[in-house]
């Protein structure tokens, strides 16, 4: 016997294993329901008459039962196949529930949209083309990561690219107008000259190095070492008379610590030609590089 | 101590694989199983390396009497080859298709018929061929003795099988009277050669619930059993394999996908109901066509892109080569790596020669067209592998377990006989085994020896 | 030498194998893993530790005798072992290229990449991203676009890689390289070879940009000369050429910038640097009386060329996840060689 009315009170007050009861509000499980919310007018099980829209493999149905077919479980639901054209299908959906309750009608309709718009929205997203996420255990991340570090270790980087540099070198690789610093003997013959031509590889090598006291330098190269004590000497002038002007503006200063910062890469690399021109005192010179980049650092520190 | 040594398969029985790759060079991989334990070797290699030489379809009768083989190169030309010592029978240049020079019309099919080679005596051929964009051609082609472009007869029959699209697959089934057809955006169809007619064509299946449609893409097919044209098989590249049944529907029967890359190759087995799938990704496996369940796959550190599957005729072999220049050997009952072969190229496909017997046998019988003799031979030699084998080593066991049925039975009947005839025949088999068990064990400690050195 | 003692071990190898079994017997009872008291087991275990370090020395003391008594006597000197290290225990792969094989080097010819490193075509590189892009994403592509001469950069925008591809090869470009970022974080990298050549997905960690290294150098705008090493098997080759394809084949040795690609064990890392070739003493300790010399001729024998480097690119390490043959293609794609789950079963087997 059907009791609208009773099955309610039962499920309501009692219990129904299609209620989802969230904070946000009570809401149904059952697969026919046509909103999804619990309550009396759109339960499928409290109401005799009743109607939704369900798909198939695709193709949606209108589904209604009536109070008549209430005593056969299995002839309960009757079920229409709707169209794929929106409009159509809406037609239908009129046709077939004329004298039903407008309240159903319209719920229907609106379930309907919503599924087209489903739809139209998975076939959207089934062609798009889309990243696939793929995931990597965590346990061979971990080993990875742990034979890559060890590999490094075995690699010795530094070393082979510095072997097969010099492999390459000895091989005869490098045209000697090209790499301007070996052969030093050639080089320091240059030197010696202390011409023109100098200069020219100087321009050549550090084109982009433009300062005013650069070229001063240049042109004072008659003693190489006073120069390097003296270029480090007229830097730290410069620079502390920079920051005392600087103080106010930041990023004047630090632009200025930027130039400052390849000057001395230019001074490190013309003190390396010195280095090949006395070679007695190479090592000394050296010290003053090495010296001469503490400097910088310190001054960075600053 | 570290392994150093790869893990050593078992060895296979002994055969013959012919294989094909990209630079043009035919390769023969020879296993010789009573000296060296099955381990295949490189032992020829007929041709130049020559990008343009490239091969793209072979065909090959193997029969015992007059091998046979057919290769269609890139630049457009088909040679006739014999397959037994390399020798050049024939150039088939396409000259008159002028379409043929460019690039994206290659000879995609071809197939060279046995049952009118056997009837003219060895002087010609006929062949099918098809291009990539559906040009069929039979004709016939006579020998010359200079390795000149020999020129066609006049019985050469053309038809253009479709109109648009891309023929990826072409297979000709046993009876050699239908061919089957099947492509990038063509759908599967079947051919009576005889009249060149159209007599069945696929349907396309129908979209999905979505309404999206997978555009027809056939990479491979094959017939299903050798005295039934009317089941095949194909490979699509949306990773679905179908079974089609001509007389039953024009969609297919059964489809399943495998994997998620391309479906490359595919080959049936000689039981009519097993295939063999290949994939993009270097993923083999068995199915059974019957209910489209997976019977297993085949696991052994494949890792390019399998472009041909090939069965052998009598043995439980079956060869896979692609694009990782591996030619491997898998056991079709127990799905173990048998041995691979590194082959240097890309191949494209393979082949097995399988009236090739270890010399051991008088060299009259091969030429020998009787049936049951030559059964007999390759009974014996499967015969004598497992004996060896058993001894040699405990992985060769499991495959002998495993091993077909037949086998087993035979194995029996020798026990049988062993039984009953006593003395010689025994005598004779353990001295072999002698033989074979020292030379193997000396083989195994030289390569061990010898890999160190070339591990240095 | 490592031949030679693994000859040695091949040889004995059965009584190498009885004799594990044999200590095991002995050790039986002296195990201290199976005293329960942990103090005694603490104090055995001590006590078997120093005793090997004890035998560990004095091994080396007569190895050391041996060596210094051989000198005295000018016999030979016994022959010093080399620690047993991955690489010299590869396992043993057949695909390793031999220096003359000549399909390798007509299979070359036919490569994708010929004509550029035959220098018919100069590499023009598209460098994008994935979908997301943010933080150290840009960052690294400005270090790449540095590194990289003729690279340049495209926003990706909402184009698929397809679409990305098609473009490329209408511009003509001869790659494309996508720089994947997740988490913010740069974490894969896929080179493309345009017209037909190989996809190439590398799994990219360990980076370090260059503000992030500790006194970095600056590179020039000069072609840099490139060094790839230890690309030994088919496949190492393979992808070594892609590398190679990306820079141009005639770097310009005046700007001294050396990219390398340095492979160990299937990681390739990737480095930066420039160089400087400098002459130095070689520490004798007779180098006073040679110093005279060396005021008279120039080149003395004791004189040696050294490289010295500073870094100055990113630095990162690319694993090879899979090759793909032709463009990308994920679903269509043809692999000509993937990473397996099943590979990993050695620890000592490696593919490039």
């Amino acid at each position: 016997m059907q009791h609208d009315e009773v099955i309610w009170q039962v499920i309501r007050h009692n219990h129904c294993s299609f209620m989802a009861k969230i904070t946000t509000g009570n809401f149904c499980r059952n697969p026919y329901n046509v909103t999804g919310i619990c309550n009396r007018s759109s339960c499928p099980l409290a109401n005799s008459r009743y109607a939704t829209i369900r798909e198939d493999n695709g193709v949606f149905y209108l589904y209604m039962k009536t109070i008549e077919r209430a005593h056969m479980p299995s002839k309960l639901w009757e079920r229409v196949k709707l169209p794929r054209n929106y409009e159509k299908a809406l037609e239908l959906i009129d046709k077939h529930l004329m004298y039903w309750p407008k309240l159903l009608v319209h719920k229907t309709k609106q379930r309907l949209t919503k599924m087209t718009q489903m739809r139209i929205r998975m076939r959207k997203l089934a062609l798009k083309t889309r990243e696939k996420i793929m995931t990597t255990p965590r346990k061979e991340k971990k080993r990875e990561a742990r034979r890559e570090e060890k590999a490094e270790k075995a690699a010795l980087l530094e070393k082979s690219i510095e072997k097969e540099l010099l492999e390459r070198l000895q091989k005869g690789l490098y045209p000697e107008s090209d790499i301007y610093n070996y052969p030093f003997d050639a080089y320091n013959k240059v030197i010696d000259k202390e011409g023109a031509q100098t200069a020219d590889e100087e321009d050549e090598e550090e084109g982009e190095v433009e300062y005013v006291e650069g070229y001063e330098d240049l042109e004072e190269e008659d003693d190489i070492e006073d120069f390097g004590a003296f270029a480090i000497d007229e830097f730290q002038g410069d620079y502390e008379d920079d920051e005392s002007a600087g103080n106010t503006d930041d990023e004047e200063a630090e632009a200025v610590a930027n130039r400052v910062k390849r000057k001395t890469d230019s001074i490190g690399k013309r003190l390396d030609k010195v280095t090949s021109d006395s070679k007695l005192k190479k090592a000394k010179v050296l010290v003053e590089v090495e010296r001469e980049d503490a400097d910088e650092r310190q001054r960075v520190v600053q | 101590m570290p392994r150093t040594t790869t893990v050593e398969c078992p060895g296979c029985p002994p055969l013959r694989v012919l294989t094909f790759d990209t630079l043009g060079l035919i390769k023969i991989v020879e296993a010789r199983d009573k000296q060296e334990g099955g381990v295949p070797k490189i032992v020829e290699r007929w041709g130049e390396p020559d990008s343009s030489k490239s091969i793209i379809s072979v065909s090959m009768i193997d029969s015992k009497t007059q091998p046979l083989m057919a290769v269609a190169r890139k630049n457009g030309q088909v040679e006739v080859i014999s397959p037994i010592n390399g020798d050049l029978q024939a150039i088939v240049s396409n000259a008159n298709s002028k379409d043929l020079q460019s690039d994206e019309n290659n000879i995609v099919g071809l197939h060279l018929f046995a049952k009118q080679n056997l009837e003219v005596a060895s002087r010609s051929c006929t062949l099918l061929t098809c291009t990539s964009k559906g040009n069929a051609n039979i004709r016939s082609i006579e020998f010359t003795d200079l390795s000149t472009e020999s020129p066609c007869n006049d019985s050469s029959k053309s038809w253009n099988i479709c109109s648009g699209g891309n023929i990826l697959c072409c297979k000709v089934d046993t009876s050699e009277k239908f061919a089957l057809f099947g492509g990038k955006g063509v759908e599967v169809n079947i051919w009576d050669l005889e009249n060149c007619s159209k007599i069945w064509n696929a349907k396309s299946p129908p979209k999905n619930s979505l309404g999206i449609f997978t555009p027809t893409w056939f990479t491979s097919a094959t017939f299903l059993s050798k005295d039934d044209h009317k089941k095949f098989v194909a490979g699509t590249n949306s990773h679905q394999v179908r079974l089609y049944d001509i007389s039953a529907q024009r969609r297919p029967v059964l489809s399943f996908d495998f994997r998620e890359t391309p479906i490359k190759a595919l080959d049936a087995d000689i039981d009519g109901y097993s295939v063999y799938i290949g994939n993009g990704s270097g993923d083999m496996a068995s199915f059974d066509i019957r209910t489209g369940k997976l019977l297993g796959c085949f696991i052994g550190k494949c890792s390019g892109s399998i472009r041909s599957i090939v069965r052998h005729p009598e043995l439980p072999v079956v060869a896979s080569c692609g694009l990782d220049s591996y030619l491997r050997l898998w056991d079709t009952n127990t799905r173990q790596l048998l041995s691979s072969v590194f082959l240097k190229q890309p191949l494209m496909h393979a082949r097995f020669d399988s009236s090739f017997i270890v010399e051991e046998t008088p060299a009259g019988a091969v030429s020998l067209p009787n049936k049951e003799q030559t059964t007999n031979k390759i009974s014996e030699e499967v015969e004598a592998s497992p004996l060896k084998r058993k001894k040699s080593s405990k992985n060769k066991e499991n495959v002998d377990g495993d091993q077909r049925k037949k086998k087993s039975k035979r194995s029996e009947e020798q026990k049988k006989s062993k039984g009953k005839d006593g003395g010689e025949k025994i005598a004779k088999i353990a001295s072999r085994d002698k033989g074979s068990k020292s030379t193997s064990k000396k083989k195994s400690k030289n390569s061990k020896l010898a890999i160190p050195d070339e591990g240095l | 030498m490592g031949g030679k003692r693994r000859k040695n071990d091949d040889s004995d190898n059965d009584e190498g194998q009885k004799k594990p079994e044999i200590k095991k017997f002995k050790r039986e009872e002296l195990l201290p893993s199976m005293i329960k008291n942990k103090e005694k087991r603490s104090e055995i275990h001590a006590k078997l530790k120093r005793q090997k370090k004890l035998e560990k020395r004095s091994k080396q003391k007569a190895r050391d005798a041996a060596e210094k008594r051989a000198l005295e006597l000018g016999e030979e000197i016994p022959e010093r072992m080399v620690p047993r290290t991955i690489e010299n225990t590869r396992e043993l792969d057949e695909t390793i290229c031999k220096p003359d094989d000549e399909e390798l080097f007509a299979g070359n010819d036919a490569d994708e990449f010929s004509s550029i490193l035959k220098r018919e075509q100069t590499p023009k590189i598209l460098i994008t991203t994935s979908r997301f892009n943010s933080s150290r994403g840009p960052d690294f592509i400005s270090d790449l676009l540095s590194v990289i001469p003729n690279a340049h950069y495209y926003k990706r925008g909402t184009y698929d890689l397809k679409k990305i591809v098609e473009y490329a090869k209408n511009k003509d470009f001869t790659s494309v390289i996508v720089v994947h970022t997740n988490r913010r974080e740069p974490d894969a990298l896929l080179v493309i070879g345009i017209p037909d050549g190989p996809t190439a997905h590398f799994k990219l960690s360990k980076l370090v940009l260059r503000k992030d290294l500790k006194n970095h150098g600056n590179p020039t705008s000069h072609k840099p000369e490139l060094v790839l090493n230890n690309f030994t098997t088919r496949l190492g080759h393979r992808v070594g050429r892609l590398i190679q394809s990306l820079f141009p084949q005639d770097p310009e040795f005046k700007g001294r910038r050396v990219v390398t690609f340095h492979n160990q064990r299937d990681f390739i890392f990737f480095r930066h640097h420039r160089y400087i070739f400098e002459t130095r003493e070689v520490k004798k300790t007779d180098s006073k009386g040679k110093k005279d010399k060396e005021g008279t001729s120039e080149t003395g024998p004791e004189r040696k060329a050294i490289a010295r480097l500073q870094e100055c690119g990113p630095r990162f390490t690319l694993k090879l996840t899979s090759l793909q043959h032709g463009t990308f293609d994920t679903r269509g794609g043809e692999y000509e060689w993937v990473h397996k789950p099943e590979m990993d079963t050695s620890r000592r087997r490696f593919f490039l």
